[in-house]
């Protein structure tokens, strides 16, 4: 539990702009090292795997924020699955280690931005209205820009709110 | 050297001035950021949403229900159980400001010994930590030296414990001290003494239609302060249903005189003449009790009371015949009535005497057993905490303690009142302190051992029969430390000595004998049947201490006042309760020593001068302020600055202490300003209802505009603040301050007026100079639908919204401050430092709300967070909003029901009802601000 509350100070450094200056994400150890070394390979797994989002995203509709899965949800099929493979083995040390992979951010609003995916869920909007086609990247990449003039255009043409305070506060 | 400058637009240009005025490193793409999932999630938590978790506040020992908001594992919010009897829903300044403790960076870690006496303390892992204890014990045991166990009263499952553990040790039950020095042992004593119970009463404030409060400062520190603040709320509330008074009698118009109709003072020491001679009154003239009495008891109250005729006790105590007969009247007409204390300032050397002619007072007028209750004896604690601690000296002064288990408690802390204590701990073999803090007594101990805060332990706490309030962890321990209770439990085991002791865990222990419902509840409660009380055969048999008080003849009677802003057990309080100004005084950050203004002018000094107070050989040095609502011939010293006076043996819950002498010093200081003038210079800012009635409506501007008016196809949000409800006891500052992570400045900025708190409560002194009256506006942004800061942003980072609401949007704004400039309110606060959260302070930010940056304008939205969560919640449910659903934090932690928001375009709503009150009026209305907040002013209180 200890770990999983150290854990957690990462994500919550990510919570303000100010905490993100004053307390840098924590830094990725000196490689090689298995935190910052697995490869997740999506293409895998919502592709060939055809998993849908929403079963490791799993707060997405329910939350603002979409959610990471947590290492326990990994194991859960990867105790079974490819457990043969390094760098199972390596998620498997770590968890066994109460430890977490840090994964780079591909997608990172600023800290003065309120988004919440639950209400763009219940808009109807696909999650590769912004994420692009998931399922065929090996590595994620950022297909949208995430700029404030980039939410306006759908946010007009889909009549949504455009008063600053909807996203700003 | 030629730089080559590329042409930008202008907005550009801006944009770019933007990102260099307010520093928006962090917030590129260039910074790579890493996402860190959870090992695995805590129960039911899900990353974005708010868990809530009941538990019980323990920062003073009123023990009001908790309930402690937590985001991604971390608390981030504490509020009220609205299901907890005590507090019911809400929370004072201090359990507003108890996450500051949680997250302070100065809190106990880990263990330290000190391995033999003069040694340096060192820290150790748990493991030798544990182990020393437990040998240190053991040695105990084998030499026959007692084991003596002081602790905070735990009234509760960790008492028990401490009990059971104890005598499990082979220990008498005489050996576990409660030290709780601000206890009016008095009053247990005075019942005994009266009605042969030697317990605390409780009271019912709000069925009385006259309360007299004699010192009683039950808003600040007199037993419950949420509770009674509320009580006082619903008394106010019923004011139009007949006549309900309440007068306080009292040497300084404090928090709660000024929420009285009528502040009167007498003598200092003389309160028992008044009580008295109230007495009296009843006796004679039919008080609604004295039917009941048996002839012989009042045949000898009769001749006990002979000797205060209204004559005498008017010399005596300078108070107006006239006026004791009326209270004296009022107090038998009122059916039922009820008379509080004493209270602490004026506690003197007669505190038991004064407490008995209280209750006696309350027999007479019919009081006790409609708004004085006894619960059953047996069910209390009735262990008098000064006694025991006496015990606990003199077995040490026999050169006989083994070992002293110090649980959260420091008689150090109390200056020289508990001198005794401190020579004591020179007999002591060894030592052990569980503790948060590394403060006086942790300083001296062989053992530091740290507890978890109470946000992340177990327990029960019951403040009166049939309230068992469950306390909780609300998260993991932030920190490695033990639970108090499990050292204990393991340290018995490893001496063997477990009789009567849990055989788990003491969380198993607890969690076994709850069910779910009792977790989400928050507690246990159900009613218990009152105990009936009779006086005894001749209840006023003592004799009177003359009202002499020692001290130089020409000094002044000292008088030590309570203080909301700082924790009972005189622990130092945190950053959040020192910036927040004291009410009455608006003072921050220091202490100071109040005096009349005609006082001070005899003496040579004003607000600011430095002054020696001397008294009995002791000093202290600090600054005057003038307060109009004081005695001429009192020096008022807050408790919490007081201690450097406390003589030896002195208890500190006697506030009416001897003369002081008081020197000039020739020096001066600025007091933190905490607002701006005293008087309202006529603007009419805090209105009664009588002063409203006179403006016939004429301060109202008459809506012109060369603009369209502003539409509100929804809502339109407003709030309500009822003045005559508001007592000013600042938990909604505290719960602004929390909720919107609003910096704490320090007292070099406070001094200069650059305090971050978005809300405040502004305090003006009216009435004459012999009848001041203290009012108090609570004032955050008016949120007004004309707002004069609106237009004058060149940037338009401060718009109107179709809700009404005048948003900030913190990353638009460059600065200007004309916006700040513009507002006749003052509510917008300008940011001119980045002010660090250090870890793990960071953890405690509400996540909802944006860290602003330096160079930036904040304001109140009315929690603006909390409405988009409540929207997008009705809307995932497919329903409307619905009234009440929408709580800013100020208004969710208000004890007196003073705050009420909702939406002013829904007619049904009672923020609407409320806005058109008979009472209702806008600040500055005049102004044509049209503001989306709407006071009501203060009732009639007439000062007769």
């Amino acid at each position: 539990m200890l770990a999983a509350l150290a854990v957690l100070a990462g994500l919550a450094a990510g919570t303000g702009c100010k905490s993100a200056t004053a307390q840098p994400a924590p830094a990725p150890a000196a490689a090689p090292d298995a935190r910052t070394s697995i490869p997740f390979d999506h293409s895998l797994h919502a592709g060939r795997n055809a998993i849908p989002c929403l079963a490791c995203h799993t707060s997405a509709d329910k939350s603002p924020v979409a959610g990471i899965p947590s290492v326990r949800r990994c194991m859960g099929c990867h105790r079974f699955v490819a457990s043969d493979k390094q760098p199972i083995q390596a998620l498997s040390q770590l968890f066994k280690d109460g430890q977490a992979p840090s994964w780079p951010r591909v997608y990172d609003l600023p800290d003065h931005v309120y988004f919440s995916h639950r209400m763009h869920i219940r808009a109807g909007l696909d999650c590769s209205k912004c994420h692009g086609n998931v399922a065929a990247m090996s590595k994620v990449t950022r297909v949208s820009p995430m700029k404030m003039g980039w939410c306006m255009t759908c946010h007009k043409q889909r009549g949504a709110s455009t008063e600053c305070i909807t996203c700003h506060k | 050297m030629s730089v080559d400058i590329p042409p930008v637009s202008r907005r550009r240009f801006l944009v770019g001035a933007a990102a260099g005025s307010t520093v928006l490193l962090g917030c590129g793409e260039t910074v790579a950021r890493h996402v860190i999932p959870w090992v695995a999630p805590p129960p039911d938590a899900i990353p974005g949403l708010s868990l809530f978790y009941r538990t019980v506040c323990r920062e003073c020992s009123a023990g009001c229900g908790m309930t402690a908001r937590s985001r991604e594992g971390h608390v981030v919010k504490l509020e009220g159980n609205p299901e907890h009897p005590i507090g019911r829903g809400a929370l004072c300044v201090r359990g507003q400001a108890a996450i500051e403790g949680l997250y302070d960076p100065k809190r106990l870690g880990v263990p330290s010994l000190r391995e033999h006496a003069g040694a340096a303390s060192k820290e150790v892992s748990w493991d030798a930590a544990e182990g020393a204890f437990a040998d240190a014990l053991r040695k105990a045991l084998a030499a026959s030296r007692p084991v003596f166990v002081l602790s905070r009263p735990e009234p509760g499952a960790v008492g028990t414990l401490l009990d059971t553990w104890l005598a499990a040790l082979g220990q008498a039950p005489g050996q576990r001290v409660t030290f709780d020095p601000l206890e009016p042992a008095f009053i247990r004593a005075a019942a005994s003494a009266t009605f042969g119970v030697a317990t605390q009463p409780s009271y019912d404030i709000a069925a009385a239609h006259m309360v007299l409060s004699i010192g009683a400062d039950f808003l600040e520190d007199w037993g419950s302060p949420v509770e009674h603040a509320r009580a006082l709320s619903e008394l106010r509330a019923k004011a139009s249903e007949g006549e309900r008074r309440f007068v306080y009698v009292g040497p300084r118009l404090s928090l709660t005189a000024a929420a009285a109709d009528e502040w009167l003072s007498v003598r200092p020491g003389t309160e028992i003449e008044l009580v008295l001679a109230l007495a009296r009154i009843a006796l004679t003239s039919g008080g609604a009790g004295v039917s009941a009495l048996p002839a012989a008891t009042v045949a000898k109250l009769t001749q006990a009371l002979a000797h205060y005729e209204l004559a005498g006790v008017e010399q005596r105590t300078g108070l107006a015949a006239s006026t004791i007969k009326r209270l004296g009247e009022q107090l038998v007409r009122a059916r039922p009535s009820l008379v509080l204390g004493p209270g602490r300032v004026v506690a003197g050397q007669n505190a038991v005497s004064l407490a008995r002619a209280i209750q006696v007072l309350n027999v007479l007028t019919g009081a006790v057993g409609q708004t004085v209750h006894w619960s059953e004896p047996a069910e209390q604690d009735a262990q008098p905490s000064v006694q025991s601690l006496d015990h606990l000296i003199e077995t040490a002064r026999a050169g006989r303690i083994g070992v002293l288990v110090v649980h959260h408690a420091d008689p150090l802390r109390f200056g020289a009142a508990f001198e005794g204590f401190t020579e004591l701990l020179e007999h002591v073999d060894f030592v052990a302190v569980f503790a948060n803090h590394a403060e006086e007594l942790a300083q001296r101990a062989n053992l530091v051992l740290p507890d978890h805060h109470f946000l992340e332990s177990w327990s029960t706490v019951s403040p009166r029969p049939g309230v068992q309030g469950i306390q909780q962890p609300t998260m993991s321990p932030l920190l490695p430390t033990r639970a108090a209770a499990d050292v204990l439990l393991d340290a018995a085991r490893t001496l063997e000595r477990t009789d009567g002791l849990p055989t788990g865990s003491f969380a198993e222990k607890i969690r076994d004998n709850l069910t779910p419902a009792d977790l989400q509840r928050g507690g246990i409660f159900d009613a218990r049947p009152v105990h009936v009380v009779a006086l005894v055969d001749d209840p006023l048999k003592f004799a009177l201490d003359s009202a002499s008080l020692d001290g130089p003849e020409s000094g002044l009677a000292l008088v030590v006042t309570p203080s909301l802003r700082h924790p009972e057990d005189g622990r130092s309080p945190g950053s959040l309760l020192s910036e927040i100004s004291d009410p009455v005084t608006g003072i921050s950050w220091s202490g100071w020593v109040e005096l009349h203004p005609a006082t001070a002018a005899s003496l040579g000094v004003a607000t600011g001068d430095v002054v020696r107070l001397v008294l009995a050989g002791r000093q202290l040095e600090l600054p005057v302020h003038e307060h109009a609502g004081l005695r001429r011939d009192i020096a008022a010293v807050g408790a919490p600055f007081a201690t450097g006076l406390l003589g030896r043996g002195v208890d500190p819950a006697l506030g009416l202490l001897s003369r002081v002498a008081i020197h000039k010093l020739g020096r001066h200081v600025a007091l933190a300003p905490g607002h701006g003038s005293d008087r309202q210079e006529g603007r009419g800012l805090a209105l009664t209802e009588a002063e409203l009635e006179k403006q016939e409506g004429g301060r109202e501007h008459t809506h012109l505009s060369m603009y369209a008016e502003h539409e509100h196809p929804t809502h339109r949000w407003g709030l309500v603040v009822d003045l005559d409800r508001c007592n000013g006891c600042v938990a909604c500052v505290a719960a602004c301050q929390v909720e919107n992570n609003s910096p704490i400045v320090g007292p070099k900025e406070a001094a200069i007026g650059r305090t971050m708190n978005w809300m405040r409560i502004e305090r003006f002194v009216e009435g004459s100079a012999e009848h001041p009256d203290l009012r108090f506006v609570p004032m955050m942004c008016q949120q007004c639908d004309n707002a004069p800061c609106e237009g004058v942003c060149p940037v338009y980072a401060t718009y109107h919204t179709a809700e009404g609401l005048n948003a900030q949007i913190y990353n638009r704004c460059v600065g200007t401050r004309y916006c700040e400039n513009n507002c006749p309110y003052q509510a917008r606060r300008f940011n001119w430092y980045d002010n660090p959260h250090p870890a793990p302070t960071n953890l405690g930010l509400n996540p909802d709300v944006s860290v602003r940056e330096r160079g930036v304008t904040e304001k109140c939205t009315f929690c603006v967070q909390r409405i988009r969560e409540v929207k997008e919640q009705a809307k995932l449910d497919g329903r409307q909003l619905r009234d009440g659903d929408v709580t800013p934090a100020c208004v969710q932690t208000c004890p007196a029901s003073a705050l009420v928001f909702g939406d002013l375009q829904d007619a049904g709503s009672r923020v609407a009802k409320l806005a058109d009150d008979k009472r209702a009026y806008h600040v500055l209305g005049h102004l044509n601000t049209k503001p989306g907040v709407t006071y009501l002013a203060r009732r009639r209180r007439e000062t007769t």
